[in-house]
């Protein structure tokens, strides 16, 4: 990679560092829990392996939460100067070794595969969720964005989220 | 290789064989559909302004040229078929069936066989289908004419009569049928020589934009529309479909329209019909603005969702539409209807409402407000506006909350179990398509007709065939069946746009006699006494009774394990029908009596 793309890796990278550790004080953990219905839940953690639509067909959100959610994560967008994701993800109530995506904003995931319901937390998102602290994603992805992960944590000091934040790498 | 060893046959156009001659057995009729005479003389009936269809089976191996020409009144387009070899069929002899039709140009085709293309075994048969043109000025009465084979110098003659009759084929279909594609990039995938040193930028653009245009043109031709429905989930559109957005709040507005209009314009101002798809016959039909395109609008586009429900949303919404609509005035373009219409779902994690097959009641409120903004943005344009709908789960409880919102309804999952409710808002005046799959090559060759009656049967204006030009990875070696795909990539035969299929053939036939049909029997007043007695005739199922779990529970609380209903549109092979259940119809569209 030429030295003038490091750099802006660099100063991208940080940036988004310092966007995370915004992020993970103010999204608030309880109203990322209560944004996917009970019902929705229900359904990602206990699949029906006929109906394999099924668990998409019943995937429902709480208004309320979703847009003060949707709309927190668009402004943490815009505090920096580059194209970049904020996208929320959750544990899924009931099967807590999954996490699902809440909100997103765009086409800037790393992870997240268009109609994916659930997933195993691996990496450096099990690394995040584990740890509670931020991380940042290794470089030289497929997806080739930089990523920055930071926790979400509830009143309880618990870590129920997380929050993605990718831009896309420099050409 | 002497003549004597070849052999040339004429069949129907419903008959598909493979490589070794042999008739794809759901093809296999109680009736007989032969186009021969006893004297062998293939005889047809036509009406003016459109076409009608054989094929031919060259039997033998060797070279031959094979010439047709069929009087100087009528134009004959030659195509030869592709043989799919069919994947997943590793423990027996793969099946080959004919499907993609590669244009010849003009009426002469230089061949052998085997094919060395086609790469098949042991081929002894190649198919070529024949579409004969009759112009709008045509004189009834018998044209003559004759196909010829050549091998080895000697030559064996096919004779060909086909009766003009006094009747024309209307210039619009009274149904429409539609093929969607889902953005660019997957058609791009399918043209990788097209798009290799293009890059990103302007050129690539222009490319996707010529490869559109040519999708447009192919379609057209077979009295079908293509449209290509842009943006993403998450509520962006690329720089084709949309202008671009700038500013915040009061001061947003559009820029930069380029692009646009290239795509556009020439959809919107008809020109675009005025030259032929590459490799394809001469436009016969008429060079019109097209009927309706997706509008660029998304739930955050133009407006930006971080203001939904605060003022700054209906003012860059209603601006930047209004916008849009001045644009299209300007330029004239006011023929197409443009539609609203939202394609997002809640489970893409982009928004709270289901856009698009909408499952829960509370999201219909979305749909209220998003229906008062374009009525604000819009109002008094003289461009017809509309708002659209895909309706599945709560379509019947939507015509009524929505009523006088969405006037354009396509509808799947269980349409069928509303007839009386559909027939409501038909009569209110609301456009109504319904939307399903397209079937799949080993399958009767003429299903692709099935929906095309239902639609006209139940009185409903369109079908759209969700996903139709994707035929799969590796249509022809490793043939899925192509049930996404009814026109077929032509750059492996040097042609930089699409081919047509024996499908797309077979359904574009079919319309015609929906058409001539329809005609008829709304000029004698009998359009519904002739639907109940053909609903009679032909086994197929139109409406249906919804089951108990539909009857007691609420949209929310269905699916498809309590309603033992599927509610994703796929096709499903019909085995039941034998293949020339559309005789009723052809019969009665091209009568015995006309002459």
């Amino acid at each position: 990679m030429p030295a003038k793309s490091n750099a802006k890796t660099r100063r991208m990278t940080k940036a988004l560092q310092e966007l995370a550790r915004i992020a993970s004080v103010i999204v608030d953990g309880e109203l990322a829990n209560s944004i996917i219905t009970d019902q929705a839940c229900n359904h990602m953690a206990n699949p029906d392996l006929e109906y394999i639509h099924l668990s998409a067909d019943y995937y429902d959100v709480e208004f309320g939460a979703f847009v003060q959610m949707k709309k927190t994560l668009l402004r943490l967008q815009r505090l920096v100067d580059f194209p970049c994701c904020a996208s929320l993800w959750v544990r899924v109530r009931g099967a807590d070794n999954l996490i699902t995506m809440a909100v997103q904003n765009g086409n800037l995931n790393r992870y997240w595969q268009h109609g994916e319901e659930r997933r195993n937390p691996e990496g450096e998102m099990a690394e995040c969720l584990a740890s509670g602290r931020i991380i940042v994603a290794p470089p030289g992805h497929p997806t080739r964005t930089i990523t920055v992960l930071t926790p979400v944590f509830d009143s309880l000091g618990d870590v129920v989220g997380i929050v993605e934040l990718s831009s896309p790498e420099p050409i | 290789m002497s003549a004597s060893s070849f052999q040339l046959t004429a069949v129907h156009e419903w008959c598909a064989h493979d490589p070794f001659g042999k008739l794809k057995p759901a093809d296999v009729s109680a009736a007989l559909l032969s186009v021969t005479d006893n004297s062998g003389t293939v005889r047809l009936r036509a009406a003016r302004n459109g076409y009608v269809s054989f094929r031919i089976l060259i039997q033998g191996t060797g070279e031959y040229r094979l010439n047709a020409s069929i009087g100087k009144n009528l134009e004959t387009d030659l195509f030869k078929a592709w043989y799919h070899r069919m994947a997943d069929q590793k423990e027996k002899q793969p099946d080959y069936w004919p499907d993609a039709l590669i244009p010849v140009h003009g009426t002469e085709a230089n061949g052998a066989i085997p094919d060395p293309d086609n790469k098949i075994n042991g081929q002894s048969v190649q198919e070529y289908w024949v579409d004969l043109f009759v112009p709008p000025d045509a004189k009834p009465g018998t044209i003559t004419g004759k196909i010829e084979l050549i091998t080895g110098g000697q030559t064996i003659k096919l004779p060909v009569a086909v009766e003009v009759l006094a009747m024309d084929i209307p210039e619009n279909p009274c149904v429409t049928v539609y093929l969607k594609s889902y953005g660019w990039e997957k058609l791009r995938e399918q043209y990788p020589s097209t798009f290799a040193r293009t890059g990103k930028g302007a050129r690539m653009w222009k490319n996707v934009i010529g490869l559109f245009h040519n999708y447009h043109r192919l379609i057209h031709e077979h009295r079908a529309i293509f449209r290509s429905r842009g943006g993403s989930h998450s509520g962006s559109f690329d720089i084709i479909y949309s202008p671009r957005v700038v500013g915040n709040g009061r001061q947003k507005h559009l820029e930069d329209w380029e692009m646009f209009d290239q795509h556009f314009g020439p959809l919107f101002d008809g020109s675009v019909f005025l030259k032929a798809a590459p490799g394809a016959p001469r436009p016969r039909r008429p060079a019109l603005p097209v009927q309706g395109m997706y509008a660029p609008i998304g739930p955050n586009w133009p407006a930006s969702y971080l203001w939904w429900g605060q003022p700054g949303y209906e003012v860059e919404f209603t601006n930047c539409v209004a916008e849009l609509d001045a644009h299209l005035r300007a330029k004239g373009w006011t023929r197409t209807q443009m539609e609203m219409f939202f394609f997002h779902k809640k489970r893409f994690r982009g928004f709270e409402w289901d856009g698009d097959e909408t499952k829960f009641a509370k999201d219909d409120d979305r749909f209220l407000e998003m229906g008062q903004l374009l009525k604000k943005a819009t109002a008094n344009s003289p461009v017809k506006w509309v708002f659209r709908a895909d309706s599945s789960w709560q379509q019947k409880f939507q015509f009524e909350r929505l009523a006088n919102v969405v006037t354009f309804w396509v509808l799947g999952g269980f349409w069928r179990w509303y007839p009386q409710e559909i027939r409501q808002i038909i009569a209110r005046g609301d456009t109504v398509w319904w939307y399903g799959g397209t079937p799949q090559i080993q399958w009767i060759s003429n299903q692709v007709l099935e929906s095309l009656y239902t639609t006209w049967a139940c009185g409903l204006h369109g079908y759209n065939h969700w996903l139709a030009t994707d035929p799969g990875k590796d249509p022809w070696f490793a043939c899925n069946g192509a049930g996404t795909g009814m026109v077929y990539p032509g750059e492996r035969f040097g042609l930089a746009g699409p081919i047509p299929s024996t499908r797309m053939k077979i359904m574009r036939n079919g319309i015609q006699d929906i058409d001539l049909l329809d005609q008829a029997v709304r000029a004698s007043g009998r359009i519904d006494a002739v639907r109940e007695e053909l609903a009679r005739a032909i086994p197929l199922q139109l409406w249906s009774k919804p089951p108990r779990a539909a009857l007691e529970l609420p949209p929310e609380e269905w699916d498809s394990r309590k309603l033992g209903a599927e509610h994703e549109p796929n096709a499903i092979e019909q085995k039941t029908a034998d293949p020339s259940w559309w005789m009723e119809i052809r019969q009665r569209a091209i009568p015995e009596e006309v002459r």
